[in-house]
C-alpha cells in the first residue's frame, strides 16, 4: 500500500515538476516489485558525471544506464529514496550529494546527528546540519550546534 | 608561543614545567616537539572523561594517576621519537602552557587561538558554561544520549574543545593561510611549514599535532580524526587546492561518519585518500 501510495505521489509530483520547469528532465516512475523504476530523460549532460559518482554514495537506490544521451535510471526501494532521487536529478550538486550520504548512517540510528562544513578554494563553501542534537529530541540547526572535539583517537 | 620565545620546541619540557615532573626513563629529555608529533614515549590513556555530577580531577591529579582522576598515571617511558598516539602527552602541553604564563588554559587558547581565527562558537570551558549547554549536541553512546548529556573533560588539550564544524573549518584555512605565507595569519609562515611537516610515521604520516598526506615529501594535505565519549570527528585540508571538509557527529562510532566522508571525496571529485 505504502507503495502504491507513494508511487501515485511520485507521478504527481513529477507531472506538477514537468509542468513548472519545461527545461527540467522529464521524469517517469513505474512500479517494479518492492521497488520503483524511475526514468530521468534530458538530464543536463554537464551534471550527469556528478549523478554517476552518486551511485556509490546513495545505496538505497540503484542508478543504471549512465549512457551520454540516454535516460538516466534509478530503483528506489523507499518513499524517501524516490525523493533523494529526485532531489539529485532536480539539483546534482556536490552539496545534494554529500547531503543524500547522511540520510543511511542517521537513518540507520548509528548517527543521531552530524554538522558538516565544506572547504573549496580555501574558503567555506557550505555548512549544514543533519539529524538530531539529542536522540528522541527534536530538529534543530545542527550546522550552529557545538560538538565536543574529538581527538583522543583515531577512527 | 614559540615564535614569542615562551616556549622552545627542542628543550627539554622539564625546564619550565613546574607543576609537576614527568615521569619515566625520558622525563628529562622529553621536547615539546615529542609531544606536539606523538614521538615523546608516552601511551594512549583509556580515557573517557567524567560525569557531571563527579569529582572531577585537575589536570596534574589526571597525569599522575590520583583520585578522583580514575586512569593510571602517564609517564614516558616508550623510546623517544617512536610514534605512539598519546592523548596523555598534550595534557602535559596544557600543564605546561599554564605554566608559563599563569593563565588558564580555555582563556589562552581563547586569546591565542579561537578568537583571532574567528572561531567564534567554540570553547575549552570545561564543565560547559550553563549559557552555552543549549547550543550543545549530546553526546550518544552505543544508541544512547550519554548521561548527563556529555561527559566533562578537564584534560583540555586532548579532546577538551566544544566547537562547531564551521570553526574547525576556520582552524583549518587559517593553517593553511599561513603555510602559504599569507601575511594577516595568526602564525608565522616558518611555524607553519614545521607544524605540516613530516615529523614521525605511525597510523599515518605525523607532523606537529597534524596527520598529513605526504607524497614523495611533500605535503599535500593535513588534518586528524578521532573521537571522545559520545562524539566522532573528521577533518581534512588540501594545501594546494584549499578544498577539505570538517565533519562532527555526535556518536561514538568513528566508522558511521566514513561514508559521509567518502561521500565529500566523490562528490567534490577529491583524491580518494585525502584524510591523512
Amino acid at each position: 500500500m505504502k507503495t502504491t501510495f507513494s508511487l501515485i505521489r511520485l507521478v504527481v509530483i513529477s507531472t506538477a515538476w514537468a509542468v513548472a520547469t519545461a527545461a527540467s528532465p522529464s521524469i517517469t516512475a513505474q512500479k517494479q516489485g518492492n521497488s520503483v523504476r524511475i526514468v530521468a530523460a534530458g538530464v543536463d549532460p554537464a551534471k550527469r558525471s556528478l549523478i554517476e559518482r552518486s551511485s556509490n554514495l546513495v545505496d538505497w537506490i540503484e542508478m543504471r544506464s549512465f549512457t551520454p544521451g540516454s535516460p538516466v535510471i534509478g530503483i528506489a526501494e523507499t518513499p524517501r529514496s524516490q525523493a533523494s532521487f529526485f532531489r539529485l536529478i532536480q539539483d546534482p550538486s556536490p552539496q545534494s550529494l554529500v547531503a543524500a550520504s547522511t540520510y543511511q548512517p542517521i537513518q540507520s540510528g548509528a548517527i543521531p546527528g552530524m554538522s558538516i562544513t565544506v572547504i573549496t578554494n580555501g574558503q567555506i563553501s557550505w555548512s549544514r546540519g543533519f539529524g538530531l542534537l539529542a536522540k528522541g529530541g527534536r530538529n534543530s540547526s545542527m550546522a550552529i550546534r557545538s560538538f565536543r572535539l574529538a581527538a583522543s583517537a583515531n577512527p | 608561543m614559540v615564535e614569542e620565545g615562551l616556549l622552545s620546541l627542542d628543550e627539554p619540557v622539564c625546564r619550565q614545567l613546574t607543576s609537576l615532573a614527568i615521569p619515566g626513563r625520558n622525563g628529562t629529555n622529553v621536547t615539546l616537539r615529542h609531544i606536539l608529533s606523538h614521538t615523546g614515549g608516552f601511551r594512549t590513556i583509556p580515557y573517557s572523561g567524567y560525569a557531571v555530577g563527579s569529582p572531577i580531577p585537575t589536570p596534574v591529579q589526571i597525569l599522575q594517576g590520583q583520585p578522583p582522576a580514575t586512569t593510571p598515571a602517564e609517564y614516558s617511558n616508550g623510546p623517544l621519537g617512536t610514534w605512539v598516539y598519546s592523548n596523555g602527552a598534550y595534557i602535559f602541553l596544557q600543564v605546561l602552557m599554564t605554566d608559563v604564563t599563569g593563565q588558564a588554559f580555555s582563556d589562552l587558547l581563547h586569546e591565542l587561538v579561537l578568537q583571532p581565527l574567528n572561531m567564534g562558537r567554540s570553547t575549552f570551558a570545561q564543565p560547559l558554561p550553563a549559557d552555552l549547554e543549549c547550543n550543545a549536541a549530546c553526546g550518544h553512546v552505543d544508541g544512547a544520549v550519554v548521561q548527563g548529556n556529555w561527559r566533562i573533560n578537564p584534560g583540555l588539550a586532548s579532546g577538551g574543545l566544544w566547537t562547531t564544524s564551521t570553526d574547525l573549518a576556520h582552524l583549518l584555512v587559517g593553517v593553511r593561510a599561513a603555510y602559504l605565507g599569507d601575511a594577516d595569519s595568526i602564525i608565522a609562515q616558518s611555524t607553519a611549514r614545521e607544524m605540516l611537516r613530516l615529523h614521525a610515521v605511525g597510523d599515518a604520516p605525523w607532523g606537529l599535532g597534524f596527520a598529513l598526506k605526504v607524497t614523495a615529501g611533500v605535503t599535500e594535505g593535513f588534518g586528524h580524526g578521532g573521537q571522545t565519549y559520545g562524539y566522532v570527528s573528521v577533518f581534512a585540508l588540501l594545501v594546494e587546492s584549499g578544498d577539505g571538509v570538517a565533519i562532527l557527529a555526535n556518536s561514538n562510532d568513528p566508522s558511521s561518519v566514513k561514508p559521509v566522508y567518502d561521500a565529500c571525496e566523490t562528490a567534490y571529485g577529491w583524491p580518494s585518500d585525502l584524510l591523512p
